[in-house]
């Protein structure tokens, strides 16, 4: 418990720890949550979407194809309540858990500088081996305990803040497809986000052999009939 | 930030969300302006998505049906001057264009020319060619259609979209077992397209209304409710497939009442022959599935739940008619 004290004692004074902060910073924010798609901008130079533009899209793109695409969690922009609780629990979870493992790696730090005490016995191999090869694995079970805990705690927020798991069976999926009213958000973030579109919807619905002239009589007489009144 | 629904491909939507679709035309005309830089610097602007050219896609199509040809052409123009005039994808479109704004028969024949200019210096224009046939079944010269998209199957024979094309121009002729042809060799190219079952199950059952011998008629319905069936295994709570399902077996518990002299002779050659007709029992057992299951569905759909708020209005009302149906009868 001394050392636990101590240690905080010294981060407070604000003892710089290099390193650390900074990879944490990003993880942290990773691990918060943060959008990947936030960092597509940079690969989306003009080449990238000329040459996909070009390549046409296949009417069938495998679902496996769309399944197997890089998750980008796309937040919607209406969110229902219950999600945002439970990203703002999972965002407090893994703050929690940071700090109380970068606490536990400081105090671990703190107590390998201390001199060992002079009561420890010495090693009977030590005469052959240097003084700084032999770890002195004697750290506290404070510390023990405070590290372990911090990693289940992290492991629960990480999990709780995850997206949602589509299925993985296909007819699960497919009728997931059918029955559900598709998010058009998800739609928004290409193949990756959301549950997708019906991919064999296209056999169904040819837009390369659109009638282009029938839809526009269809139209016209939708507009003739007061459809286009009505809304 | 494109609107999401600038984004959902758009082939066949509703009058309604194709006005709602072409009136953002302007807006999104206005706010995303050309401002090219200099070859270099242009890569590390990056105000350019694939999304913006899939909108302008949207755009462009939804416009031409609204009839708004003028924000139509802008929406042509900035994707031709993106990827030029020599691409083919901006070929078909610009086609497009030219069908949607002909004013008369010539004016088409015109554009028909064009098309045929197109394909002697570049016959792989794929694009091109499916607009071709698809301007040759507008001009209601549906044999010329046919005989083109045959030549197209010929050189690029794992098209599954030019198969289903097949299928249904065969299927407006009446010719029954062609388009189902079809709609198998589409389901080679892709043998879990759980719509593609239905729609050959549907075909079949088509086919098996309209034949004359009661043999036949049993082996299409039987063929079709395994279709049917099939399509329910590749998708749960698939309407459609229940939809089908329902009305085949109704009719299958109908013909073999009326029939029951030898069901199960008919059995031929076990590797080779066909299948036996289904037995009664389990025919029976398919029709309470899909009645329990169509329940469910109209069920919660009009109660709207979460979850099963997906379905197309017209399928369910169609469903909850089939079940009304089916309870009337039973009154009687």
């Amino acid at each position: 418990m001394r050392f636990f004290v101590r240690s905080s004692l010294t981060a407070l004074r604000g003892a710089a720890f290099q390193g650390h902060p900074v990879e944490s910073s990003i993880t942290g924010l990773d691990m918060l949550g943060m959008n990947r798609s936030m960092y597509r901008t940079f690969t989306d130079v003009n080449l990238v979407a000329r040459e996909n533009y070009c390549a046409n899209p296949e009417v069938v793109t495998t679902p496996t194809q769309s399944l197997l695409a890089t998750p980008t969690h796309s937040r919607s922009s209406v969110v229902d309540r219950s999600t945002l609780v439970m990203a703002f629990h999972s965002a407090a979870l893994n703050l929690f858990g940071l700090i109380l493992l970068f606490h536990a790696v400081y105090s671990a730090y703190e107590h390998a500088l201390l001199p060992p005490p002079t009561s420890h016995p010495p090693l009977s191999s030590s005469s052959t081996l240097l003084s700084s090869l032999n770890p002195r694995i004697d750290l506290p079970a404070d510390i023990t305990l405070e590290t372990i805990l911090a990693v289940l705690i992290l492991c629960f927020g990480i999990v709780s803040g995850s997206p949602e798991l589509r299925p993985v069976e296909w007819a699960e999926w497919a009728g997931k497809l059918e029955r559900e009213k598709q998010d058009l958000t998800d739609a928004a973030a290409g193949a990756g986000g959301g549950m997708g579109r019906n991919p064999y919807r296209g056999l169904d619905e040819r837009v390369g052999f659109l009638d282009i002239r029938g839809a526009r009589r269809e139209f016209a007489a939708w507009v003739r009939e007061g459809g286009g009144g009505a809304s | 930030m494109i609107s999401p629904t600038l984004l959902q491909p758009p082939a066949h939507l509703s009058p309604s969300a194709c006005i709602q679709i072409s009136q953002q035309a302007p807006a999104f005309l206005q706010s995303h302006t050309r401002t090219v830089l200099p070859y270099p610097l242009s890569v590390f602007s990056s105000g350019e998505t694939q999304e913006i050219w899939q909108a302008y896609e949207t755009l462009l199509l939804a416009c031409l049906r609204t009839g708004d040809d003028k924000s139509a052409s802008q929406c042509l123009e900035r994707l031709v001057e993106r990827f030029g005039e020599k691409n083919e994808r901006v070929q078909a479109l610009r086609g497009l264009y030219d069908e949607a704004t002909a004013q008369d028969e010539a004016a088409l024949q015109k554009v028909l020319e064009g098309y045929e200019e197109t394909l002697k210096e570049q016959p792989t224009n794929m694009p091109i060619r499916k607009r071709r046939i698809a301007l040759l079944q507008s001009m209601e010269r549906p044999t010329d259609a046919m005989t083109a998209l045959v030549g197209l199957l010929d050189t690029s024979p794992t098209d599954a979209e030019a198969w289903s094309e097949l299928a249904d121009l065969y299927l407006a002729q009446g010719s029954y077992s062609q388009a189902i042809y079809c709609l198998e060799e589409v389901l080679l190219v892709t043998p879990n397209a759980w719509n593609v079952h239905a729609r050959l199950a549907e075909v079949l059952y088509l086919s098996s209304t309209a034949s004359d011998s009661p043999g036949n008629a049993l082996k299409g319905l039987s063929e079709s409710m395994r279709r049917f069936c099939r399509s329910i295994e590749l998708c749960n709570d698939y309407l459609r497939g229940y939809y089908g399902l329902k009305l085949t077996t109704t009719h299958l518990l109908d013909t073999l009442s009326k029939v029951p002299s030898k069901p199960a002779t008919a059995t031929s050659d076990p590797v080779f022959g066909e299948l036996a007709p289904p037995s009664l029992a389990s025919i029976q057992r398919l029709n309470e599935l899909a009645t329990a299951k169509l329940a469910e569905i109209v069920r919660r759909n009009t109660a709207g739940e979460k979850g099963w708020d997906g379905y197309e209005m017209a399928e369910v009302i169609a469903a909850r008619e089939l079940l009304d149906r089916d309870t009337l009868s039973i009154q009687r």
